[in-house]
């Protein structure tokens, strides 16, 4: 099956990223197929430098799965350059994936 | 690929939660701009977000004010749980349908996407 996450809320608020992250690996570990990581409204914050993206860095190093920061909300965040293995891009991006998955699913 | 799928928005926050439920009325529209189908329900004290007088933070948007312009982004229903409707007095000339809340398992059931805000 094919997976696409979003998630809204910031690594410093809840533990929404780290939950969808393990969720992420577990996806993969049982034979889906990742898609897609939105990282919408306050969840753009893990793009800045103090946060730790080695875990969604390999995410990445083996399979297609795209990790893209929500343009406007990176800017909210000063956010000007993506981390390494991440993307800025609009919510369009977000849409486009859902016609792709089979499931999108939402943490936060 | 299926160039069209149902997504349904759903919103729980209460005014002054959070900016979440602006962030989802962004997703909503969003997906009615790039041709797909879909419907916002505001679900438990969410629905207070419609209440007359409702005051916004001065640098956000207003909730109500912005769900009023939906179908200018071809979103095609909003759903409204009846859970707390009768509370409010909400702000006139809004098209919502009211949902009781043991049938909201149908809504969801029929739509491809859920988002939730």
């Amino acid at each position: 099956m094919k997976f696409s996450l979003v998630i809204v809320t910031s690594p410093d608020e809840s533990r929404a990223c780290s939950r969808a992250l393990h969720f992420a690996v577990a996806l993969r570990a049982a034979g889906h197929e990742l898609i897609q990581v939105f990282f919408y409204a306050r969840s753009a914050s893990l793009g800045l430098p103090h946060h730790d993206h080695l875990g969604w860095q390999g995410l990445t190093q083996d399979t297609a799965a795209e990790l893209i920061l929500c343009s406007a909300s990176a800017e909210h965040f000063g956010i000007e350059s993506a981390p390494k293995s991440f993307t800025i891009a609009g919510l369009g991006a977000m849409i486009e994936a859902g016609l792709y998955a089979d499931r999108v699913v939402t943490f936060g | 690929m299926v160039n069209q799928k149902h997504w349904l928005i759903i919103l729980s926050q209460p005014p002054y939660a959070s900016a979440r439920v602006l962030a989802g009325l962004d997703a909503a529209m969003a997906a009615g701009v790039f041709g797909q189908r879909v419907s916002v329900l505001l679900r438990g004290t969410a629905v207070f977000q419609l209440q007359q007088g409702q005051h916004n933070h001065p640098t956000d948007r207003h909730v109500a004010k912005t769900l009023a312009s939906m179908p200018l982004y071809d979103v095609e229903s909003i759903y409204i749980d009846t859970t707390y409707w009768q509370q409010v007095n909400a702000i006139p000339d809004l098209d919502v349908m009211p949902i009781a809340p043991n049938r909201v398992g149908d809504l969801i059931a029929r739509a491809d996407h859920v988002l939730s805000f």
